[in-house]
């Protein structure tokens, strides 16, 4: 029997589930127009920034992925941004058809 | 970037934590990352967790990154636990002032802007917890018990044993490709009843990535909303699924929900008044 109750020494791996990955995030409208919606994974955000970079160093130090040279690291983001998109297109989607539709309502409403 | 930045660099920017209902407690002390001081930006019914900070992301070594991760959940644990619900912020999301805007303004503009939908869903995460769940496999383990059970594996080294060399070889091919099917078959199955059992118990489910082990092979790694009450439930289911011989059932929490928080907030750019109005 081997049901690993670890609820106060929370693992690394746990928290890059949840506190890299998870949450709330916020970008700025004026990056997010002008990329569309499935580019958004990539961004840099100006107003708000994510340091993408660093989670790389980070998940390189947990062993998440190899320390085999630089090539490598470009195919792990190039995978993670395809895997993310995949996942979170629906929900980007909609998300993001709700703001265009909410813009377009706005500058109706504006003319 | 700091050029756009009115109030200057110091600390002009805020880092954000998560969003809580109101609180009487509006100043946490100096628990946030790099012993910041962390309070409560009230709006209306509800208030985001934040520091003051400089306009940039924090970096350093993975470890001291790894430590401000942790900082970062410890704060939004003990905000959840004042406030009782809470919407956790990723790591490193920071709002800075833009124009003639303050980072505070922005920050209260986007929780006017969202004001309706961070309440509904604070109401929904009320009571709620967010559970990890990973089950692993010991492949040696599991491959004997699938070799010793197998009617078809059996008969294929009965075979085996009385054959020729080169016949042996091909059979011992086949083996292998029927161990792994059969792997795969018992992942799946395992899954399947697994993800049945906690999913007729959760309020919500989220299969996550597998991550890779050294030694042992990731089958599922969920997270799950849960009702408090029923924390201790899953835990039982949990401890009947892994009461078997070369399963590891790793179960962490209770976590602030961010697997089911998560989401892509807007923030700046032109004021939202007229906008506002098309919502409701």
């Amino acid at each position: 029997m081997t049901v690993e109750r670890t609820g106060a020494s929370k693992s690394l791996l746990e928290f890059v589930d949840r506190v890299l990955e998870g949450g709330i995030i916020l970008v700025d409208r004026d990056v997010l127009l002008s990329i569309l919606g499935l580019e958004l994974l990539v961004l840099e955000a100006q107003v708000v920034t994510l340091s993408a970079q660093k989670y790389l160093e980070y998940a390189e130090a947990v062993g998440l992925i190899p320390l085999e040279g630089p090539r490598h690291v470009t195919e792990y983001v190039t995978r993670r941004e395809v895997r993310g998109r995949a996942a979170q297109s629906r929900g980007l989607l909609r998300w993001f058809l709700g703001l265009v539709t909410r813009k377009r309502r706005g500058h109706r409403e504006g003319q | 970037m700091e050029g756009q930045d009115q109030v200057g660099s110091e600390a002009s920017a805020r880092y954000i934590y998560a969003i809580v209902p109101r609180v009487a407690t509006a100043d946490l002390g100096a628990v946030g990352i790099a012993g910041a001081h962390v309070y409560m930006l009230t709006h209306r019914a509800i208030a985001a967790v934040v520091h003051d900070c400089p306009p940039d992301p924090y970096q350093g070594e993975p470890e001291t990154v790894a430590g401000w991760v942790k900082v970062h959940n410890d704060v939004i644990d003990k905000a959840w636990s004042e406030a009782g619900s809470v919407l956790p912020m990723r790591f490193n999301v920071i709002v800075k002032a833009e124009g003639e805007r303050s980072a505070e303004e922005n920050v209260r503009q986007w929780l006017e802007l969202e004001y309706s939908n961070l309440q509904a869903k604070l109401d929904e995460f009320q009571n709620k917890v967010e559970l990890g769940v990973q089950v692993l496999w010991d492949p040696a383990i599991i491959v004997q018990r699938i070799v010793e059970s197998s009617e078809e594996i059996k008969a294929l080294r009965a075979e085996m044993a009385t054959k020729s060399r080169g016949t042996a070889y091909f059979i011992e091919h086949k083996i292998a490709n029927a161990v792994k099917e059969e792997m795969e078959r018992k992942a799946q199955r395992d899954f399947a009843t697994c993800y049945g059992r906690l999913k007729e118990r959760s309020e919500g489910t989220h299969v996550n990535k597998v991550r890779k082990q050294d030694d042992k092979a990731m089958i599922a790694n969920l997270s799950l909303l849960v009702r408090r009450e029923r924390v201790q439930e899953i835990g039982a289911v949990l401890q009947e699924a892994g009461d078997e011989q070369g399963v590891e059932i790793r179960f962490t929490g209770p976590w602030p929900p961010y697997t089911f928080a998560a989401t892509v907030g807007v923030i700046g750019g032109e004021p939202e008044s007229s906008r506002r109005g098309n919502d409701s």
